[in-house]
């Protein structure tokens, strides 16, 4: 388990590293000016020179990267070039809602995803394609427009949920339940049939296979078989629960400003909309973070259902 | 047109502050100690929480850093000397009483000796010095508010002078909300600025007090009420919630289940708005939108210096057909660059250039261009100006004008656009304002990026002069002279007036917009 420990961590640091800098330098392309956009277009072109010199604009970008790296390794995110907040705070006040987001939408598609797909693997026939069918659905329909459905017909037209907003779970755990509902039924419905069909394709190819036949031949109950495959067939199944998550990041930008949820990835959009660059490179630290410890969990799954990858 | 409230049918309601407006820009005294800012309408009852919407997040809570687009998030929390209050008229705060000095000089203020900062400060005439010393100073980004402070004089523990170093009837508004450094900073704010941000609890004297712990920058900023504040009429809610939310759908969605109370609309969802019986619709059209022919001098092209190629221009769009398809019911066509209820305004300015393409060509024809001739022109990819650009390109076509289009993505290379004196004409969007403000921005030789080339019109330099030190009774009439002659001189080709939209929950008052004010203030807004 070190040596997975280890292989991560050799790749994990050079992959956050890799995602700031292109950020950094894609963020330099975005076309705009901060300090312009901060001021407002009737400002004199002085004082925006003035601001863009008081922020450090007016650097080299590699001496930009280099202060701002050196902050983080020294713990200190930056202030926002917008609101002069610490960077720190805005991730901090916002991680928790991102994070609560993605991981109960991830639970809810993975026990619905792993167990439509496995009692469609069993039983087959017409459950077999209805999954099938759904899955497709499930890959054609855009979230954000399935969100604005739901909201429409389940806030507005039936107010059972809210429409927007969020409540924090120490404010009320109802509240917190409900604010979330209405995110998650529509990350489970955009991604669970999709992890029922790989699923089911895993278990359906190990079912085929010939040591399933001879466990039989071997007089092994169904439930011992079936613990095989399952077990064999845990690896690529976890690969894609492991790539939902990261697709869950990407997903949270737009779920999060069609239900107005105070998460990063609205944030994000606030921040690029804005050109804050301090802001924008410590959403992307953290969900690089988020990820690469993502890729960490999946290999540490690898590892304890194949004995080959511990060695 | 004016503010408009929308349930089953238009109830127009005609808003008289012309006379209001006047008051406001010239020598006005006032010493009305009991009645607070916004208190002329509130219903005397504190309800216990407003929540708005508005679309984007605040540059901050700072009075010296924010963008003045965003003054709602900082004015519940500090308090201004004065308030510039619904209906464009100012109101006592901080100082009960002032006085503009003769030729629109100086202002006397003479403030309350019973409010202090939220720290328990006493809010006095030093501190109120240090505040609007450190906004002047080159480390506030609203210092260009205050460029014609020449200096401030303590005359006495709660009064002091404002000395300028030129007349100036708008300069009332520098000790108002309006741009910023009016809203007074405690000496204990001033002496860590750095911290003066969506972080920390605000330091200022106002109503409520930001509360960083029920807030979320960027999401949600709450305010709560004082329990020392000096007038408890002005303080509506006990809580106030400004929540961003950008998209202008789920921020209706929000009013109509019932999360918000008033959110700010925008023309993709004011038709939805409209047909909804639940909900109040309040607007205006504010923000004129068409070219700004910048080359009236000839410059870069010969043509646009004559007046009668850009008056040709502006009788060859057909305003009625283009707001009729980009903003239907919501639209109001201009001629003038001063909407209704401001100084400048006048019917016949508005109504100026109709439609006319043969005297359009005729236009042309006189001035030895036939033939026809190309315009550069630069606009941007929102707002709606790319969109009314392409509108009108094939109007001026047809009379003979080409526009060579150069359609840019961002702020920076639109304001390049508007001053690098490479376009004779610049799309542009320009809220209404009063006349000597619009002059400021507009019609100065050195105002960028209004006036890229720098055009020094003595016409209209002698009108801007006599506004500048127009007394009372004749303000208005110069405000007036000098919008006809932008007009009739085709200094701009406007279009239309785009709405500003407001949308709000029944039983919630103080939503009057009115030509003189066009944004709403939140701490106006009350319980009916």
């Amino acid at each position: 388990m070190l040596k997975v420990m280890g292989r991560w961590l050799a790749t994990a640091i050079p992959i956050v590293l890799v995602a700031s800098v292109l950020t950094f330098i894609l963020t330099s392309f975005v076309p705009g000016d901060p300090a312009r956009t901060i001021l407002g277009i009737n400002a004199p072109e002085a004082q925006v020179e003035a601001l863009r010199e008081q922020l450090g604009l007016d650097l080299p970008l590699p001496l930009q990267y280099w202060n701002w790296l050196t902050g983080v390794l020294h713990g200190d995110l930056g202030r926002s070039i917008v609101t002069w907040g610490k960077v720190s705070t805005e991730l901090g006040s916002r991680l928790s809602v991102t994070l609560s987001l993605m991981s109960i939408g991830l639970v809810v598609v993975a026990t619905f995803g792993v167990s439509l797909g496995l009692l469609s693997a069993i039983k087959g026939g017409v459950f077999g394609k209805v999954v099938d069918v759904l899955s497709l659905v499930g890959l054609a329909v855009p979230g954000f427009w399935l969100g604005l459905v739901l909201v429409a017909a389940f806030a507005v037209a039936i107010p059972i949920f809210p429409a927007t907003g969020y409540i924090r779970f120490s404010d009320s755990p109802s509240g917190w339940a409900m604010s979330l509902a209405l995110p998650i039924i529509t990350l489970a419905l955009t991604g669970t049939a999709g992890l029922a069909k790989q699923t089911r394709t895993s278990v359906m190819d190990e079912l085929g296979k010939d040591y399933v036949r001879m466990l039989r031949a071997r007089g092994l109950s169904e439930r011992r078989v079936f613990l095989h495959v399952i077990r064999n067939a845990g690896a690529p199944i976890i690969t894609v629960i492991g790539l939902l998550f990261i697709g869950l990041v990407s997903g949270a930008v737009l779920l999060e400003t069609v239900f107005v949820l105070p998460g990063l990835g609205s944030l994000t959009v606030s921040a690029i909309k804005s050109h804050d660059i301090p802001l924008i490179l410590g959403v992307t630290l953290v969900l690089s973070i988020v990820v690469v410890t993502v890729n960490l969990v999946v290999e540490i799954c690898y590892a304890l259902l194949n004995p080959r990858v511990r060695a | 047109m004016s503010t408009t409230t929308y349930r089953q049918r238009w109830v127009p309601r005609i808003v008289a502050i012309a006379a209001a407006l006047a008051l406001s820009v010239t020598g006005c005294s006032n010493d009305s100690t009991d009645t607070p800012p916004g208190g002329s309408t509130t219903s005397g009852t504190q309800a216990e929480k407003l929540t708005i919407a508005v679309t984007a997040p605040a540059t901050g809570i700072n009075p010296a850093s924010v963008n003045t687009a965003f003054i709602s998030f900082v004015l519940p929390a500090y308090e201004p000397l004065v308030y510039y209050g619904p209906g464009g008229v100012y109101e006592p705060a901080l100082a009960k009483s002032w006085e503009m000095a003769a030729g629109n000089t100086a202002i006397s203020l003479e403030l309350r000796d019973d409010v202090k900062f939220s720290d328990g400060t006493p809010v006095n005439a030093a501190a109120v010095k240090a505040s609007l010393e450190y906004c002047a100073s080159p480390d506030s980004r609203n210092a260009l508010a205050l460029r014609d402070l020449e200096s401030i004089e303590i005359t006495g523990d709660y009064s002091l002078t404002l000395k300028l170093k030129q007349s100036n009837p708008l300069a009332m508004n520098m000790v108002s909300q309006e741009l910023g450094c009016g809203m007074i900073i405690s000496p204990a704010g001033l002496a860590d600025v750095e911290n003066l941000t969506v972080d920390n609890p605000s330091a200022g004297a106002g109503p409520y007090m930001y509360d960083p712990t029920q807030s979320v920058p960027g999401d949600t900023y709450t305010y709560v009420a004082r329990d020392d504040y000096y007038n408890p009429a002005k303080q509506h809610f006990e809580t106030i919630v400004i929540k961003v939310i950008m998209e202008s759908q789920a921020a209706l969605n929000a009013l109509v289940t019932g999360q918000v109370d008033m959110a700010i609309g925008d023309i993709s969802t004011a038709q939805q708005a409209a047909g909804n019986s639940s909900i109040n619709m309040t607007w205006r059209p504010t923000v004129w939108a068409g070219l700004n022919l910048i080359d009236r001098m000839g410059e870069l092209n010969p043509a646009m210096g004559d007046v009668r190629v850009r008056q040709a221009i502006n009788y060859a769009i057909n305003r009625e057909a283009i707001s009729a398809a980009i903003l239907g019911p919501f639209g109001v066509t201009t001629s003038s660059p001063s909407a209704e209820g401001h100084d400048g305004w006048t019917e016949a300015a508005q109504q100026y250039y109709n439609y006319d393409p043969e005297k359009a060509k005729a236009l042309l024809a006189e001035a030895g261009y036939a033939d026809g001739i190309t315009i550069k022109v630069c606009t941007v990819a929102w707002g709606g100006l790319d969109i009314l650009v392409t509108a009108i390109t094939p109007m001026l076509a047809e009379v003979g004008i080409t526009l060579d289009t150069l359609v840019t993505t961002d702020e920076k290379a639109y304001a390049e656009g508007a001053v690098n004196r490479q376009n004779s004409a610049v799309a542009v969007g320009y809220g209404s304002l009063p006349m000597f403000r619009m002059g400021t921005d507009l019609v100065l030789p050195d105002a960028r990026p209004f006036n890229g080339f720098g055009t020094d019109d003595p016409g209209a330099m002698a009108l801007f002069e006599e506004l500048r030190v127009a007394s009372p009774e004749t303000a208005v009439e110069k405000a007036q002279a000098l919008n006809t002659y932008l007009v009739e001189n085709a200094w701009f080709a406007p279009v239309l007036f785009t709405p500003i939209l407001l949308y709000s929950r029944p039983g919630i008052g103080g939503l009057d917009i009115s030509g003189g004010r066009v944004t709403v203030s939140v701490i106006d807004l009350y319980l009916e």
